[in-house]
């Protein structure tokens, strides 16, 4: 802070207050990244291949950040501010209208496996009282609390600095206790369970996508805003490669159980700071997955839909009905392709893109 | 529709009357005379006026004007009577209301209107320090329930044809006098439209107090949490007006209502401003962290205690296992009756009179504590915790989020005695994700934490005074500096 602190005209004010709400909006779509890619990362591919995951998973990312790289580029060649701005000059309002609807389907499949994941937390990680239809109607209810308007978004904007704060003392905890030998070997379980990692977590980077659906803040911005994500997932993943030997991470354990690993180390108390961390984000996650979905899903109507975001939130508790287990399976065996229908959608830009012309 | 003023003195009387209730209403005093060689009549309310003001300045000039003379009446007793303020009413409804009023109004023969001249001397509460927001450094005076007295002393601190005093009336059936104060340039003008367009929209029949006035006007009338700020001293009132902020005064009521406000609006106290810069940054965190001790403190203990004892340390633990095994009931249920214990000596210290007020603190912090101790009844760890939750709670400067604090301070427990610390997250979770979304007249009520606006030093902390050079996001885009080039122009040297 200067001493000639300088004070802001009208017109950078109201740029100030776009770029708040921007940012609140940013920060809930990088939680939901976070999580989502921490959660693939720690329950498909940290069993697969130990503690080669942490390069494991950079790699699962390329693939999306190609994806997204080249989406970037196609919007800049052709000035177009957000992706429904780059699908509709590309493809038409057809593009725009496919383009929410399967964001909406990708996001709400992943807000199902955020929930998923959270009551597994609370019967099998936790043991706290209750069924899991049960837990899946209590934890819907709360979130019928938080659906409304933008509540959501600026929450995780504000719970930023505590989400990671919190995450930076475990770190630190973890750093006396490190050594480098749990990098080794190299391969982890070796090349078959690479592969098969590779091959059912490829598509890991998807909800980087979202983040083109803002306005960028900057131009030329769009790297600097997918950084944050991929550097949290490598660092707690390195981490747990770090701080716990390679035959803890591949032995067989529950979804709780592989969701827990990474305080698995830490005293009793700092285990709590991690359940409770955990739980904060998957709740945040499972919520914003519901929000942006009907967020997506109304986009083409132009107007508010007010039922549709309760109706989201149905579509996310019902399946707690079927058993946790074929929940799991299925939502894994979704989510391994859900790159592959953006990836289709960049391919058939591009030759629009390329011929389009910026005009006089 | 009111009966308009008719000029013919019989049926007016007999419609004020009616309207008055005089026959039942002894203290609407009515005294005939004759005034401009017609017969008059003077209308007037027993302890809302003055009478000898009145007798000397009224009555006086208006019963020496005994000669007919050519002219409108309602001008030449306009002119004949040194009054500051004469107003004329067309209907018996207005010159009723403008009775209620404080004035005395005359009604003439053959004159189509009534005067209505203002003798008013009201029973009032004089200046004295306010007594829910004390500071020990700034000033000790506080607001009146008089809505006169409460302008001037804003007037007083601002003397300024700027800062504007809107005067109009708020209640459809029982109106009470309300004004509506803001600087002009430096409120927002959006904001002073919405004001009054919720103003105009409250449909009540009567407005009591500037609290009932906030829950009609609040963006969300079901939250927990006070959307505006009530606050008993000018000089908050002023510095919030400086900040672009909007007051309403309400007659009879002996607090404003600044709107709108944030969460941090309410953690703050003119003490803030006054300390030096340091001391009151110290003074807002300490407060924050009182906030959050009393939102989180017995429910987390509860939680931890019951679900998650390998969280505490080996003495800690066994320091509370031991003393638990001799106290018949389990923590939940000893934090709960131990809550509602303190909630109920701050409801009783509050309404009890002061020269017992020392004795009930003596009793209950000092005797039922011990006491509760040596009987076993309650663990001694227990009752630092809920005591220290509580002073947490008194921390807090604003009166409703005190309140609301300790409203959620006994929600949490039960999430925590059900779910253990888990509860507590969730709980939190959705309840900062609703404060998120509330909204204070349409502004957000965590901003600018969340969602980021544009501020200046003097929100979260309490940065020095003359790097505040900039007000809120409150005030009007146009008129945000509070200072042109430095405020300490004496200082030569380089920043």
């Amino acid at each position: 802070m200067t001493r000639n602190a300088p004070v802001r005209t009208p017109e950078e004010s109201a740029a100030l207050r776009r770029r708040g709400e921007r940012r609140a909006r940013a920060a809930l779509i990088r939680l939901l990244a976070s999580t989502s890619i921490l959660r693939t990362a720690l329950t498909r591919i940290v069993p697969e291949a130990g503690c080669s995951a942490w390069w494991l998973t950079l790699l699962c990312l390329l693939p999306g950040l190609a994806v997204y790289a080249v989406l970037s580029l196609l919007m800049r060649r052709t000035g177009t501010d957000t992706l429904t701005g780059l699908l509709r000059r590309c493809l038409g309002r057809g593009g725009a209208v496919l383009l929410s609807v399967l964001l909406g389907v990708a996001v709400l499949l992943d807000g199902l496996s955020a929930l998923t994941a959270l009551i597994t937390l609370f019967t099998e990680g936790i043991g706290t009282r209750g069924t899991q239809w049960t837990l899946a109607l209590l934890t819907g209810g709360v979130l019928c609390c938080c659906l409304h308007r933008e509540g959501l978004a600026r929450g995780a904007y504000l719970l930023r600095p505590v989400l990671l704060g919190a995450a930076a003392l475990l770190a630190a905890c973890a750093l006396p206790g490190l050594h480098a030998d749990g990098l080794f070997p190299m391969l982890g379980e070796g090349l078959p369970a690479v592969k098969s990692a590779l091959c059912t977590s490829w598509s890991l980077a998807w909800p980087l996508l979202l983040l083109l659906t803002l306005p960028s803040e900057k131009s030329r911005a769009r790297l600097q805003d997918a950084c944050p994500v991929v550097t949290v997932a490598t660092a707690v993943l390195l981490l747990l490669a770090l701080t716990l030997p390679h035959e803890r991470l591949t032995e067989p354990a529950s979804l709780a159980a592989r969701l827990l690993l990474p305080a698995r180390h830490a005293s009793n108390a700092l285990q709590m700071l991690w359940q409770c961390l955990l739980m904060l984000t998957l709740f945040l996650s499972a919520g914003g997955a519901a929000r942006l979905t009907a967020d997506f899903l109304a986009s083409p109507l132009r107007r508010e839909v007010r039922w549709l975001p309760w109706a989201v939130l149905v579509a996310l508790t019902l399946p707690q009905l079927l058993p946790s287990a074929a929940l799991i399976r299925w939502l894994d065996g979704a989510e391994a392709w859900l790159l592959l229908p953006f990836a289709a959608l960049a391919a058939l830009c591009v030759p629009n893109a390329v011929r389009w012309r910026k005009r006089p | 529709m009111q009966p308009p003023v008719t000029g013919t003195l019989e049926a007016d009387l007999k419609g004020m009357d009616a309207l008055l209730h005089r026959a039942v209403n002894p203290d609407m005093h009515l005294r005939r005379f004759r005034t401009l060689g017609r017969d008059a009549a003077l209308y007037f309310a027993d302890g809302l006026v003055s009478v000898d003001f009145l007798q000397h300045y009224v009555l006086t000039p208006l019963t020496c004007l005994r000669g007919e003379t050519a002219g409108r009446p309602e001008v030449l007793l306009q002119d004949a009577v040194y009054n500051a303020d004469v107003q004329q009413a067309a209907t018996l409804g207005e010159a009723a209301v403008q009775l209620m009023n404080g004035r005395a109004v005359v009604f003439v023969e053959g004159m189509p209107c009534a005067l209505g001249y203002d003798v008013r001397m009201f029973v009032r509460r004089g200046i004295a320090p306010p007594l829910t927001e004390s500071v020990v450094l700034g000033p000790h005076q506080g607001f009146n329930e008089s809505i006169r007295d409460c302008i001037t002393l804003i007037r007083r601190i601002l003397p300024t044809p700027d800062l504007v005093g809107e005067m109009r009336t708020i209640g459809e059936r029982y109106p009470t006098s309300l004004c509506v104060m803001y600087l002009h340039g430096v409120a927002d003008e959006g904001l002073v439209r919405r004001v009054k367009a919720r103003l105009d929209g409250v449909a009540a029949d009567h407005v009591m107090s500037a609290g009932a006035l906030q829950q009609l006007l609040e963006d969300r009338p079901f939250s927990l949490l006070p959307q505006f700020v009530l606050t008993e001293r000018p000089d908050r009132a002023a510095s919030m007006l400086l900040e672009g902020q909007i007051v309403l005064l309400l007659d009879g009521s002996p607090q404003a209502l600044v709107l709108p406000a944030g969460l941090l609006h309410l953690l703050h106290t003119p003490d803030d401003a006054s300390a030096r810069w340091q001391y009151g940054t110290f003074m807002r965190l300490l407060r924050i962290l009182g906030m959050l001790a009393a939102l989180v403190l017995p429910g987390l203990f509860a939680a931890v205690v019951t679900f998650h004892p390998e969280a505490l340390p080996v003495t800690l633990l066994t320091a509370v296992l031991e003393s638990q095994a001799a106290v018949p009931f389990s923590i939940p249920a000893e934090t709960f009756l131990m809550l509602i214990m303190f909630n109920l000596i701050g409801e009783a210290s509050t309404r009890v009179p002061s020269v017992v007020g020392s004795t009930l603190g003596t009793v209950s912090g000092l005797i039922l504590g011990q006491a509760a101790v040596e009987a076993k009844l309650v663990h001694p760890l227990l009752l630092i915790v809920v005591a220290v939750s509580s002073l947490g709670s008194y921390a807090v400067p604003d009166y409703s989020l005190g309140l609301a604090l300790r409203i959620g301070q006994l929600l949490l427990l039960a999430a925590g005695c059900v779910f253990g610390v888990y509860g507590i997250v969730l709980f939190l979770a959705a309840g900062t994700v609703r404060l998120c979304d509330l909204t204070s007249l349409g502004s957000p009520f965590l901003a600018p934490l969340s969602p980021l606006r544009p501020r200046n030093p003097d929100l979260i902390t309490r940065w020095p005074l003359w790097l505040q050079r900039s007000r809120t996001w409150l005030a009007a885009a146009g008129d945000r500096a509070r200072a042109q080039g430095p405020m300490r122009r004496w200082d030569r040297r380089k920043p």
